[in-house]
């Protein structure tokens, strides 16, 4: 290996870029081929530049009240043409299941009455809005951008960790790491073709369009953002810009005869559609939580009289709830018909009296995680876990079993990231998009998130994670 | 494409008001710094350079609850990079970059990228060197990155609301400042519009045209600079020179004009009046001398601020406002992005 990997490690992880005998898997070898040549300081200073492209252009991510640059590594991740067909079937699959899914428990909720899941599941999930009940959305599309969180385990399976269908970000890093990437390392380049990731926000627009309840000419689309304090505000920004279409915050927006309007120069303008990055519970003071200074009063009186989509629409936290999860590969059956193409990491209910006593007793070997948490909190690694940690974890199990699940923990792929002037191994995960308009299409690639502290299997960006630009290959 | 948001128009009106505002106080720090280095008189200085400087930013009132004494330090800290001046250039700049941030779909990426630089860069030399050169460097790094955002607007943006909405906000303030800077100096170097000019104000006339941006301009013309008149001429009425105050009120008609027939705003009847009435006023002044051009410019800021309540009237009626509350930004920051 050349001294840039000279310290690299396998250690009986799979590893994205060697084979088990350190060799260059397939996909990989022209990479390597094109990196191994590279001295550390060419490597250094490509990254130096790539930092300073995401400070000037102001892409940040901001944890703990400050504003930090997205960390970007320049190695990108590979994934072959056959490998991405199998999972791009199985994202198309499991979001179309979910989508039905929605449909259903708000509406003539069979999946109760045929004992696909339990009542009490359903009405006990956070994201459970009983305000939508009996409501149809436009088209009855339920989920029109998700974001699925994708591991690769020890053996190399692809396995589902977890759905994002409320408000997934990092579309806008997909496309701003390729921008760099072709930047600063064009050389990767050499001799792959690659499937490109610019058409993402137009996708959205699409899916979007296509939500629109009026046929009567082009939608009009908005981008709502709680505001530049969000920590994803620059995506936002991004997507509105792309688009085309206006970013509004909730104070831009007024109801009136229960039609959404834009505050704009020239007086109200109508809006079809809203891309919403608030929470549920925010969208609304009138109808949802009266203390928001977020939301818009009375847009769910529109959003219910037909005149305005909500993107994704209000109480799709059911099907991204940790617990309901569990119950996806029958759901899939139940509304498809069809095999589950993708795996999941196997989960206990703590609801459940034998899982539960499994579980407490297996605290060290599991990882918990709260079933309405998101971006890394809430979460425990039992291997990882002080036994304080661990003892805190199973009061909270015990107190309110319904509240967290339990998985097996596991171990996540590696890759190289550049690390003080060598590559070193760290986890990675992978997050495509999911866009459903009048069909699901997945954006080719997604976000992969690096862990960058040796060894740690978090690798949310609120936690300090970074990313990788991610490569579908043509052939 | 549909009319904007009445705060995203307002947002753009105050970022070309503020890199207008820190455009004009690195000229005069830059200028005011170079007048006073041969007089070797300190006081002399602080009389005649200093305080009117802050006069002129319109900003006496603060300045003196900050500082004693306005000579070259105070000053410079004042209307430099003092956090607690809203209109010191790190301030203006700081404004702008947040209002950017929120307006950042419709801005072009250079545009964004050119004003978050500047403003990186500002805030690390702030607490970097401390050299006298330093405002000649701070002066020229401003004004390159306001000529810069200029040239990335003028180029690249398409001419609807949002270019419109920026050209209002820029020439709004400076037919605003030229006239404070007419006014202040004027009253200054001749209180009685008659004197004479003597050897140490023709120093200072040279220094009201560097200020003003005219020097170069005037020496072309070759405009004799002892007559007070034709100069007053090129920065009042010259409707070809692009800081004098009626080439500005021309320009701010003329986006006021071009947004009601673009269709995003409804009127601006009251605005396009009181542009049309300070305009014909001057020009008409030119040929009566009764009035001195220090209470011409006097009227002239106080025209502008009413054109400035006009204009929020007609184009801003619907904005919610600049900033948010404290609860609501705690609210915002809560907000997942899973």
């Amino acid at each position: 290996m050349s001294v840039l990997f000279a310290d690299y490690a396998l250690s009986g992880y799979y590893d994205e870029m060697f084979d088990d005998d350190a060799a260059p898997r397939a996909p990989y070898a022209g990479l390597y081929g094109e990196v191994e040549h590279l001295e550390a300081g060419v490597f250094t200073r490509k990254s130096d530049l790539a930092g300073a492209c995401y400070l000037n252009e102001g892409i940040t991510f901001s944890h703990h009240g400050q504003e930090h640059p997205f960390p970007f590594d320049l190695l990108p991740r590979l994934i072959s043409a056959a490998e991405w067909r199998r999972l791009e079937d199985g994202l198309r699959q499991r979001v179309t299941a979910l989508d039905r899914f929605l449909s259903d428990a708000y509406g003539p909720q069979r999946c109760l009455s045929d004992g696909v899941i339990p009542r009490s599941l359903l009405t006990s999930c956070k994201g459970y809005i009983r305000e939508m009940v009996g409501i149809t959305p436009p088209n009855d599309r339920w989920v029109h951008v998700a974001g699925i969180d994708l591991v690769r385990d020890g053996a190399g399976e692809w396995r589902v960790l977890e759905d994002n269908l409320r408000t997934p970000s990092g579309i806008s890093y997909v496309v701003q790491n390729r921008n760099f990437m072709r930047r600063v390392f064009p050389e990767a380049f050499a001799g792959y073709a690659v499937r490109r990731v610019d058409n993402a926000p137009m996708m959205l627009r699409r899916a979007l369009a296509a939500a629109s309840p009026v046929d009567v000419g082009p939608a009009r689309i908005v981008v709502l953002t709680p505001g530049p304090m969000n920590a994803a505000y620059y995506e936002h920004t991004f997507l509105a810009q792309q688009m085309g279409v206006p970013l509004a915050e909730g104070r831009d927006l007024v109801v009136r005869g229960r039609r959404v309007y834009l505050k704009t120069t020239a007086g109200y303008e109508p809006v079809d559609v809203i891309y919403r990055r608030l929470d549920d519970w925010f969208l609304d003071p009138v109808a949802l939580r009266q203390d928001s200074l977020l939301g818009v009063p009375g847009l769910i009186g529109a959003y219910r009289a037909g005149n305005v989509a909500i993107c994704t629409a209000p109480g799709t936290g059911i099907a991204d709830d940790k617990a309901v999860y569990a119950y996806v590969p029958r759901l899939i059956r139940y509304y498809l018909g069809e095999e589950p193409i993708l795996k999941q990491v196997p989960t206990y209910l703590l609801e459940d009296h034998d899982d539960r006593e499994h579980v407490l007793a297996n605290l060290d070997s599991l990882v918990v995680k709260a079933v309405d948490g998101a971006g890394g909190y809430g979460i425990m690694i039992g291997p990882h876990a002080s036994s304080d940690e661990r003892r805190e974890f199973a009061e909270r199990i015990t107190a309110n079993p319904r509240g967290y699940i339990a998985q097996d923990t596991v171990t996540l792929s590696r890759a190289p990231v550049f690390q003080g002037g060598r590559f070193a191994a760290r986890h990675i995960d992978l997050r495509p998009f999911v866009m459903f308009g009048e069909t699901p299409e997945v954006v080719p690639g997604g976000l992969t998130r690096v862990a960058l502290t040796e060894g740690s299997l978090v690798v949310n960006s609120s936690q300090g994670g970074g990313s990788k630009d991610t490569w579908v290959l043509e052939r | 494409m549909s009319p904007m948001l009445a705060r995203v128009a307002d947002n753009l009106y105050w970022i070309a008001r503020a890199i207008e505002r820190a455009d004009t106080y690195a000229r005069l720090l830059e200028v005011s710094h170079a007048m006073t280095r041969e007089s070797g008189d300190v006081s002399y200085g602080a009389r005649t350079v200093w305080e009117p400087l802050v006069e002129i930013t319109g900003d006496m009132e603060r300045f003196e609850q900050l500082f004693h004494v306005a000579d070259e330090e105070s000053v410079v800290q004042f209307l430099a990079t003092s956090p607690d001046n809203p209109n010191s250039i790190t301030s203006c700049l700081r404004r702008a970059r947040q209002n950017a941030q929120s307006v950042r779909d419709l801005l072009p990426t250079d545009v964004w990228e050119a004003l978050n630089t500047v403003y990186l860069e500002l805030a690390e030399a702030e607490t970097g060197n401390d050299d006298r050169e330093r405002v000649y460097l701070l002066s020229r790094q401003v004004r390159r990155a306001v000529a810069l955002l200029h040239g990335l607007i003028d180029g690249g943006m398409r001419r609807d609301g949002s270019w419109y909405f920026l050209r209002l906000g820029r020439f709004t303030e400076r037919a605003e400042k030229s006239a404070r800077l007419l006014e202040v100096k004027y009253r200054l170097l001749l209180p009685d519009d008659a004197a004479l000019i003597g050897g140490v104000e023709l120093h200072q006339w040279r220094s009201l045209l560097r200020s003003a941006g005219a020097d170069e301009a005037s020496r072309r013309l070759d405009v004799d600079l002892a007559s007070p008149r034709r100069l007053a001429q090129l920065l009042v009425t010259d409707d070809r020179f692009p800081r004098s105050v009626v080439y500005c009120l021309d320009q701010v008609a003329m986006a006021l004009t071009s947004l009601v027939a673009g269709g995003d705003i409804a009127e601006a009847d009251t605005a396009l009046t009181l542009v049309g009435q300070t305009r014909a006023a001057l020009i008409a002044a030119e040929s009566l001398p009764s009035q001195s051009l220090a209470e011409r410019m006097d009227r002239v800021q106080r025209q502008c601020n009413a054109i400035d309540e006009a204009v929020a009237l007609s184009c801003f009626a619907y904005s919610p406002g600049a900033g948010m509350e404290g609860t609501q930004r705690a609210q915002a920051a809560r907000q997942a992005q899973n």
